[in-house]
This record gives C-alpha cells, sequence and structure tokens, in this order.
C-alpha cells in the first residue's frame, strides 16, 4: 500500500454497473522524497473509497488485484483506500553512527 | 520479491477491517547499493522488524490475507525476512 496524500473527489454522471454508489477519491501518491520534501509526488491516480476520507488527509492506497479484495465479486477496480492515517513517523537516515 | 529499508510506521484507527491486528511499517524500496528506489510501501510486519533495518518484501497478497484471516483483505506487501546486517551481496 502506498502513501497518498487526498487532493479532491470525483463524481461520476454515467458509470460502470459494478461502480454504484461508489465514492471516488483523487489522491497523490507519495514518491521517494514526498516524506522529507513534501512534494516530488507521483502523478495522482483515482482510488475507490469506503472510509470517509476527506481533501488533505493521508491515507493508505492499496493498488493492483489486492485492490479488488475487499468486493464480494470481481470488481474493476484497481486501487483501494485501505486506511485513514492517524500518525506517521518517517525517519530518512538512521542518525546513529555507523560502528 | 525487493529489499527494502524500514523507515517508520503509520497508525490508523479507521482502517480495513482485515488490519486489526497487525503493525503496518513505512519500508522505502532500495536497490543493490541501498539508493532508495521507488515509493515507499506501508508494509505488514509479523516478524517484528525495527526501524532502517534492511528487510526483504514479498509482495504475495495471499499469503498476507492467510496471515490476516481475512480473504478480503486489500493488504499485498509485507516483511518476509530481516537482512543480515553483516551479510555481504555477492555482487
Amino acid at each position: 500500500m502506498r502513501i497518498a496524500t487526498v487532493i479532491g473527489r470525483v463524481t461520476l454522471s454515467v458509470r460502470h454497473r459494478s461502480l454504484k454508489g461508489e465514492r471516488l477519491l483523487v489522491v497523490l501518491p507519495w514518491g521517494p522524497k514526498t516524506a522529507i520534501t513534501g512534494k516530488d509526488h507521483d502523478y495522482s491516480i483515482v482510488a475507490y473509497d469506503e472510509l470517509g476520507a476527506g481533501v488533505g488527509s493521508t491515507v493508505a492506497v492499496s493498488e493492483s488485484t489486492e485492490a479488488t479484495r475487499p468486493f464480494g465479486e470481481p470488481t474493476p477496480v484497481d486501487a483501494y483506500c485501505a486506511a485513514l492515517i492517524d500518525t506517521l513517523f518517517y525517519q530518512a537516515e538512521d542518525p546513529r553512527p555507523v560502528t | 520479491m525487493r529489499l527494502a529499508r524500514i523507515r517508520g510506521y503509520v497508525t490508523s484507527t479507521v482502517k480495513h477491517p482485515s488490519f486489526e491486528r497487525c503493525r503496518l511499517l513505512i519500508a522505502q524500496p532500495v536497490d543493490d547499493k541501498d539508493v532508495p528506489d521507488g515509493s515507499p510501501q506501508i508494509v505488514l510486519d509479523p516478524l517484528g522488524a525495527a526501524i532502517h533495518e534492511k528487510v526483504l518484501l514479498c509482495s504475495d497478497g495471499s499469503w498476507a490475507r492467510d496471515y490476516l484471516g481475512d480473504p478480503r483483505s486489500p493488504a499485498r506487501w509485507w516483511i518476509m525476512g530481516i537482512v543480515d546486517p553483516k551479510g555481504h551481496l555477492a555482487l
């Protein structure tokens, strides 16, 4: 699952039959340097959301075939919002001296 | 499978129910020269890896689902092993 920042939502007027009552988030997945610089995100993707994430929150997005697992029947969804992140601790380098 | 460095952890209360009883760590995939390569992943940790340790990640979601005991879990990456810091790459 990748860490992603929610930047918006998508509302569909015409949809695939499997997407009934869907909630879609536009998210920016974090790249290797995003935790430090706050930018350099990966390209934005749209994730299916059942947890109610709002714009600006940080979520964990599950992608590829694992994104279809939470649905009972096979669903053509490839990004799924699996968790809303409360706290996130990140340390890019090991501060201990190399012994 | 991929080599990665553990760089932190996440806590989450509102999440998919299958993640109730597991640790979620942030693993930064690295290449053979320990240079970050690709987006950081939130991984399941059944082994208790410490921060900044080099670990071996596996993307076999089916094992992760068995481990969590929920066939509908969106889990994918998990820690398969912790690399011996004294071990030398045979490159």
